[in-house]
């Protein structure tokens, strides 16, 4: 039965899903990016000031939630991945990328939002919470539409609209809550009421709340855009130099070999993790240069896999006929060479896209990450070992993304790996 | 054939030091690429600029950078790393109390992760295709994904927390003077068994993996085939021909295992609050230390480059035909 459900429908699938659970914030951001559009034209030097990394994030989730099914129908036939068996590796694989590209959408909070710390502190996973909402004051909003419709749907750190609560009583005058020890008394024209009680609304934290009352399951779903993040560009510069040098010393041979792989050398020596906790020492650590770091530390294994494969190349009789044709270098790469290494270099991709992956949290949780403006799965889990005897949530949720992911990745790696095997020995 | 050999040996040792050469000089480049000189950040930028000049000229910061450069090479060779700002004593000194525990800690890691790896491969060659190799292979897959500080606070967690048996920071307990012979043994047990699991995690599913794969191999080839056709024993093929080939595979991914462990005690150290290089490092970079940091850079290389450099000796000693490989 499993067996029988194909890849295409896994992502649409789970994309309904996503549109029936969050159709309120989805069809907001609809109206936001309307609202956008028409702006452009009446009033665009506000709107283009009002536009932020958020705004842009939610506007693509909204867009690609609904291209995506277009572009798979349109691709269907071409791309041929997509009418394949689901598999666990598969399914994992989808899940996290959604989640990459959908991170505004999935989660319902601002990864940092925190909201009354007495309440909220060490929730433990699916408590309630109730909370009571405040009138807003209309009157000192002489903003343009986009902005006031911007302010209900972007999800800030800090929301004055409401506050979470333990207990409370209604007075005749004003509305009295508790929240653990403390007693709070609002007027009670500031409270939004409805049938003459105070409007109440329970929150359930799905996966708990840390020290700080951030919502942990906001937090793992913007922690993996981090780590993807960080994970492709510095993949991307890695496949860059690698490629680069390894052209160089595999195709001009002699000197340039010799240099190139004492280098290599050099650099596989040195244990990654001291060259990249000293790099990181001397240029600080931001999100540029974990990026730039983890990059240059790990070229070599793909310098490897294309020299050699190079070398090898230079061998075959149709490129020593193709070099006596005078075809340029340019044309030699692309059209030569590239497509005969592909799958040893993805294959190496996918590991070293894993590594990099394992690097980044190890030194989040070491104290040398992106910075505490990130979310990410080792600064959570270094954060949450001060505090493992109130809560194994803080540590047990962000780990088991990161040991899901990476055994995702290490398992497409090897499959990838026999796969090609099979090819090459038939 | 003697001689060849100790001209190979010879070889080798010059492009390992060659290599450190290489390291030192990539260093050096980090060091003059990286924002701010030496000087700044030496001196609290409240201090006058003269005295400023005063200690950027006894750097020698104003000559020329290929002198520096030189100057840096020279110190390093003759054992010169600085001194460190927070010890307030040569770089060296400080390493030389740190590293005893680093390299008995990692190679008591390194013996465990081969022991215990040849444990479960012996048992998954023995019921090959059965349960238990599938299991083994299933959980040293997951084992292989979990990063080592994960499984570190785990343990704390179970052992530590919820059952109070093992020590979860130092390398003895504060009474130990107290203790008798066997006691302080006990204690040091104690306080180590947690952190050489943790790291030996790291390892035993890489050893475990290439030692299974080249064993299978082995045993599916021809030759194995036909020494079982004249006769000889299962266990006399395993014992005489399988396992010198396929141990010669694993010495090679050896050298690179040695290099996550090192990688892995300084995240194992700092959880652990153990006395060894990787603590040192990391309270190096986060009290910005600089002339510490890049001591244990290069001690971390010197350490790779020498262990890479055993384990080839001990490669050609057990399989001669790689000599003739090298040699050419």
């Amino acid at each position: 039965m499993l067996a029988r459900i194909k890849i295409w429908m896994v992502i649409i699938l789970l994309l309904l899903f996503l549109i029936v659970l969050r159709f309120q914030l989805i069809s907001g951001g609809i109206k936001l990016l309307y609202l956008f559009i028409i702006s452009l034209f009446s009033n665009p030097g506000e709107v283009w000031i009002q536009l932020d990394f958020s705004t842009v994030d939610l506007f693509t989730s909204v867009i690609l939630i609904f291209a995506i099914p277009i572009i798979i129908y349109k691709v269907r036939n071409r791309w041929k991945f997509l009418g394949r068996n689901v598999s666990l590796i598969s399914f994992s694989i989808i899940v996290i990328s959604l989640i990459f590209v959908f991170a505004p959408v999935i989660t319902n909070y601002n990864p940092n939002f925190q909201n009354s710390l007495k309440v909220t502190r060490f929730l433990s996973p699916l408590q309630k919470v109730q909370k009571i909402y405040f009138k807003e004051n209309l009157s000192s909003s002489n903003k343009g539409n986009f902005a006031i419709h911007k302010k209900k749907v972007i999800r800030s750190a800090v929301d004055e609209g409401f506050i979470y609560f333990d207990s409370l009583t209604a007075r005749d005058d004003s509305v009295i809550i508790f929240q653990s020890g403390t007693v709070k008394s609002f007027p009670k024209e500031k409270i939004v009421f409805n049938d003459g009680k105070p409007k109440v609304d329970s929150k359930i934290f799905l996966l708990g709340t840390d020290e700080l009352g951030r919502d942990i399951f906001s937090r793992i779903v913007y922690g993996a855009r981090i780590s993807i993040v960080i994970g492709i560009f510095s993949v991307l510069l890695s496949l860059v130099l690698g490629m680069l040098f390894g052209f160089i010393a595999g195709y001009y041979g002699g000197y340039y070999d010799l240099v190139m792989s004492r280098i290599t050398d050099m650099f596989m020596t040195v244990p990654s993790i001291f060259f990249i906790i000293m790099a990181l020492a001397f240029f600080g650590n931001s999100l540029i240069s974990i990026i730039v770091v983890l990059g240059f530390s790990g070229w070599m294994g793909l310098f490897k896999i294309i020299k050699g494969e190079i070398v090898l190349i230079k061998k075959k009789d149709y490129f020593v006929t193709s070099n006596k044709l005078k075809l340029p270098v340019k044309n030699l790469l692309f059209n030569e060479i590239l497509p005969v290494m592909i799958i040893p270099v993805v294959v190496n991709v996918v590991f070293q896209f894993s590594n990099v992956i394992l690097a980044e949290s190890s030194l989040s949780y070491l104290g040398l990450g992106s910075g505490l403006n990130y979310p990410s799965w080792g600064s959570m889990i270094l954060s949450g070992q001060h505090y493992m005897t109130q809560g194994w949530w803080l540590i047990a949720f962000p780990g088991f993304a990161l040991i899901i992911t990476l055994l995702t990745f290490n398992l497409f790696g090897e499959k990838i790996k026999s796969y090609y095997n099979q090819i090459d020995n038939s | 054939m003697k001689k060849s050999k100790s001209i190979i040996f010879i070889r080798r040792v010059l492009t390992s030091i060659l290599v450190l050469f290489l390291l030192i000089s990539f260093v050096f480049v980090i060091i003059r690429l990286s924002p701010g000189d030496p000087a700044q950040k030496y001196l609290s930028p409240k201090l006058s600029p003269k005295l400023y000049e005063e200690i950027a000229n006894s750097y020698h910061l104003n000559s020329p950078i290929a002198e520096q450069y030189i100057t840096f090479v020279k110190n390093i060779f003759t054992g010169d790393l600085g001194i460190s700002y927070t010890y307030r004593k040569p770089v060296v000194s400080v390493i030389g109390q740190y590293l005893p525990f680093t390299i008995f800690f990692s190679i008591t890691a390194f013996i465990l992760q081969i022991i215990f790896s040849s444990l479960l491969v012996y048992f998954a060659v023995k019921y090959k295709g059965g349960v238990i190799d599938k299991f083994l292979t299933t959980s040293s897959m997951v084992i292989y994904a979990v990063p080592v500080f994960l499984s570190s606070i785990f343990l704390i967690y179970i052992f530590s927390y919820q059952m109070n048996v093992f020590s979860s920071s130092g390398i003895r307990s504060f009474n130990f003077d107290e203790f008798s012979v066997m006691g302080k043994l006990l204690d040091y047990i104690k306080h180590l068994l947690l952190p050489l699991i943790a790291i030996s995690l790291t390892g035993i599913p890489i050893f475990y993996k290439y030692l299974r794969d080249s064993i299978i191999n082995n045993l599916n080839s021809l030759y194995v085939m036909n020494l079982s056709s004249l006769g000889m024993s299962r266990k006399e093929i395993i014992l005489k021909h399988v396992l010198p080939n396929s141990v010669n595979s694993v010495i090679a991914v050896a050298g690179i295992e040695l290099g996550i462990l090192l990688g892995g005690t300084v995240i194992v150290e700092t959880i652990f609050s153990l006395p060894g290089m990787g603590q040192l490092t990391m309270n190096a970079v986060l009290a910005r230390d600089y002339p510490l940091v890049v001591g244990c850079t290069i001690t971390a290389g010197i350490l790779i480059l020498l262990a890479n450099l055993i384990a080839d000796v001990i490669r050609v000693s057990i399989d001669k035909r790689l000599l003739r490989e090298l040699m050419t």
